[in-house]
C-alpha cells in the first residue's frame, strides 16, 4: 500500500493524540520507518500492522478506527497531499464517485508498482447509486465507508454507505449502497 | 500523414461524434474568421462565436509566426499553443486542415500545466472527453510535486536530526574530556581516591589507593571501603557518620584511622562528595584520602611532650611545697626551743594549704 495511507494514520494519530502516542504504536507495531513517502509502495501488513497496535494502544475497535480514518483520509490527508487532484475529482458527491475508476486507472498509469482498487458504479439514481469495490486486499470495507462519509463532508452532503454484498462473507466483491441527502443550493 | 498501404475502413465521425471527442475544437475560414466552436471550448471562450477572428479571441504562442492562412499551412506539422488572453487558459493541440485548406480547424484542449489548474479555471472534468490526455497529466504534475514535498520535508528531518547528533557528540566530547581531565588528576595524586556506587561499594580505586593500602582495584571492587580498612580500633562514632552520610546522599569530611592490607595502622582524612546525574540522581560517590600519619604522630609527639612537662612540673610543685612544710616545721621546733626561726616567717605564710591539682587523667 502507497505511503499516503499510512502517513493518513500517522496525521490522525498525531493529531488527536500526540507524537509520543504515534511512536508506541509504531513500536508495538514493529514498523520501523522515518516518514512515509507518499507514493512508494509500502508491505500492505504494515498499514494492518498499525491498524491493529492504534487499535489496542487506543482501546478502540478496528472498524471503527478505519471509519474514522477514512473521513480523516479524504479530509485532511488527501487534501492536502492531493490538492488539486481532488478538484479535478468532480464538483459533488455522485460526480466524484462516478469518477472514482478512472482515478485509480489514472493511478495504475503514473504508478505501474501500485495496485489500486477498482471501483464501479451502477444503478445511478438522484439520490443513491451502487458502488463496486474490487480489491486484492482483505479488511478495508469500513474504510472505504469512512472514505465515502468524509467525501459526503467534503461536498456538503450527509452521505452513508450501507454494505449490501461482502467479500468476507463469500461475495464476489463489496457492494456498497451509497445514498446521499440532496446538497443544500 | 500518410496513408499506410494495408487497406484501412473507411472511418470518418459524424459531427456529433466529432463534437464529443474534440469538445474543444474550433475552426477558422481562409479569412482566420471562426465558423465553429466545440461545446466545451465555447463555455470558457464565449467570446469565440461564428463570425469572431482568430486575432480577437486567441494569441499564437507556438509556432511563433504570422498570423496567416498561407504561412498556418505551412506549419501544420508543429505543436500549436494558444493563448486565451481573457481567461489566461492556453491551449495545446493541432492543426488540421480540411476542405483543401478552405477550413482550419484547431483539435486543441485545455493545456493543465499545474496541479490546481481545474480549480484555478473552474474547469469541469466532465468537459473533458476520456481520451484527452490532460487529467491523466494532472495525476503526473501532482505526483511530482508529492516527491518534491516528502523530499523537502526528509531533509528537513535529516538537518534536525543532524543537528541534534552533532549538538550530542559535542556534550559527549565535553564529557569526555572531562573526565579524561579528572583522570589524569585521579592517576597523578599521591591520595588516594574511591569511586563508589551509590550505596558505597567500590567501582574503580587509583593507585594512589594501592600504595597506600596495599589493594588493588581487581581486589576491591565491589566491596565497601570500611569492611576493608577499618581496624578494630577505629573511632565507632566516625564509622557511623560516614555510614549515615551516604544513606542520606551528603558528602562528609572525616579522620580516621585505617589499617592496611598487611595490618599497617595509618590515619587518613577522608572527603567524599556524592556525583549526581543530569536527573540529580547521585550515581557515585567520590572520596579522597590524604594520608595524614606523619601529622598524627607529630601531634602524638607534642601531646606526650606536653605531658611530661606538665608531670614533671608537678613533681617540681610537689617538691617544692614538701620543702616550705619542713621549713615551716623548722621554723615550729626553733620556736619551741625558744630560738629564733631559721627561716624568714614571710616564707612560712605562703605556705599552700592543699597541693597543687593533679590532671584527671593521671600520668
Ligand atoms: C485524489 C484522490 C485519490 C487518489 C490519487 C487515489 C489513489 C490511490 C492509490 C495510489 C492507492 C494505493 C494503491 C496501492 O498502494 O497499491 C489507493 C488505494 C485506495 N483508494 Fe484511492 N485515491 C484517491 C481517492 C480515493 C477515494 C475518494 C476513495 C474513496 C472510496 C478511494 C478508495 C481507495 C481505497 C479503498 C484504497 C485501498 C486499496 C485497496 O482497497 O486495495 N480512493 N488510492
Amino acid at each position: 500500500m502507497y505511503g499516503m495511507v499510512n502517513r493518513g494514520i500517522e496525521q490522525m494519530v498525531v493529531l488527536h493524540h500526540g507524537v509520543e502516542v504515534w511512536e508506541r504504536i509504531k513500536r508495538e507495531a514493529g514498523v520501523d520507518v522515518e516518514m512515509f513517502i507518499s507514493n512508494e509502495a509500502y508491505a500492505d501488513e504494515m498499514t494492518f500492522q498499525l491498524v491493529a497496535a492504534a487499535s489496542s494502544v487506543l482501546g478502540a475497535p478496528q472498524d471503527a478506527l478505519l471509519r474514522a480514518f477514512g473521513e480523516h483520509w479524504v479530509l485532511r490527508t488527501a487534501e492536502e497531499g492531493y490538492g488539486g487532484l481532488m478538484s479535478a475529482g468532480g464538483s459533488s458527491l455522485p460526480e466524484f464517485l462516478l469518477n472514482l475508476p478512472n482515478f485509480h486507472t489514472r493511478v495504475v498509469m503514473v504508478f505501474p508498482n501500485l495496485q489500486p482498487p477498482r471501483f464501479a458504479c451502477t444503478d445511478v439514481g438522484p439520490n443513491s447509486l451502487h458502488l463496486h469495490y474490487r480489491t486484492h486486499r482483505a479488511g478495508l470495507t469500513h474504510f472505504v465507508v469512512g472514505l465515502i462519509q468524509g467525501l459526503g463532508k467534503r461536498f456538503g452532503t450527509e452521505a452513508t454507505a450501507t454494505v449490501l454484498e461482502s467479500k468476507a462473507e463469500g461475495a464476489d466483491h463489496d457492494l456498497f449502497l451509497v445514498e446521499w441527502k440532496s446538497p443544500v443550493a | 500523414m500518410k496513408l499506410s498501404a494495408i487497406p484501412t475502413l473507411e472511418i470518418g465521425l459524424a459531427p456529433d461524434q466529432f463534437h464529443a471527442v474534440f469538445p474543444f475544437h474550433f475552426a477558422v475560414d481562409s479569412d482566420l474568421r471562426i465558423v465553429q466552436v466545440g461545446a466545451s471550448l465555447a463555455r470558457y471562450c464565449p467570446e469565440a462565436t461564428p463570425g469572431a477572428l482568430f486575432k480577437d479571441v486567441f494569441q499564437l504562442i507556438r509556432p511563433d509566426v504570422a498570423l496567416d492562412h498561407a504561412v498556418l499551412m505551412e506549419n501544420q506539422q508543429q505543436l500549436f499553443l494558444l493563448l486565451h488572453p481573457a481567461s489566461s487558459l492556453r491551449f495545446r493541440g493541432q492543426l488540421l486542415p480540411v476542405d483543401s485548406g478552405r477550413v482550419l480547424v484547431f483539435l486543441v484542449s485545455p493545456w493543465l500545466g499545474e496541479a490546481n489548474a481545474i480549480a484555478r479555471f473552474g474547469l469541469n472534468i466532465n468537459d473533458f472527453p476520456i481520451h484527452d490526455p490532460g487529467l491523466d497529466l494532472l495525476h503526473i504534475v501532482q505526483a511530482q510535486h508529492q516527491a518534491l514535498a516528502d523530499s523537502k520535508e526528509l531533509a528537513n528531518r535529516l538537518t534536525g536530526q543532524r543537528a541534534e547528533l552533532r549538538a550530542a557528540n559535542e556534550r559527549l566530547r565535553d564529557q569526555d574530556a572531562e573526565q579524561r581531565k579528572l583522570a589524569l588528576i585521579a592517576a597523578l595524586t599521591t591520595n588516594a581516591v574511591v569511586l563508589t556506587d551509590a550505596r558505597g561499594r567500590i567501582e574503580w580505586v587509583n593507585d594512589g589507593f594501592t600504595r597506600l593500602t596495599g589493594y588493588s582495584l581487581a581486589e576491591v571492587r565491589a566491596q565497601t571501603p570500611g569492611s576493608l580498612l577499618q581496624a578494630p580500633e577505629t573511632n565507632a562514632a566516625t564509622v557511623e557518620l560516614m555510614r549515615r552520610s551516604v544513606r542520606e546522599g551528603v558528602g562528609f569530611s572525616v579522620e580516621i584511622l585505617n589499617q592496611s592490607r598487611l595490618g599497617r595502622k595509618y590515619w587518613i582524612t577522608i572527603e567524599a562528595k556524592p556525583i549526581r546525574n543530569d536527573a540529580g540522581e547521585i550515581t557515585h560517590f567520590m572520596a579522597i584520602q590524604s594520608d595524614i600519619t606523619a601529622r598524627k604522630e607529630d601531634e602524638d609527639r607534642i601531646r606526650n611532650a606536653m605531658s611530661e612537662l606538665e608531670r614533671v612540673n608537678r613533681v617540681m610543685m610537689n617538691r617544692e611545697h614538701r620543702v616550705l612544710e619542713l621549713k615551716h616545721e623548722v621554723n615550729e621546733l626553733c620556736r619551741e626551743m625558744g630560738r629564733t626561726p631559721l627561716y624568714p616567717s614571710a616564707a612560712s605564710d605562703r605556705v599552700p594549704v592543699t597541693p597543687p591539682p593533679t590532671p584527671p587523667h593521671g600520668e
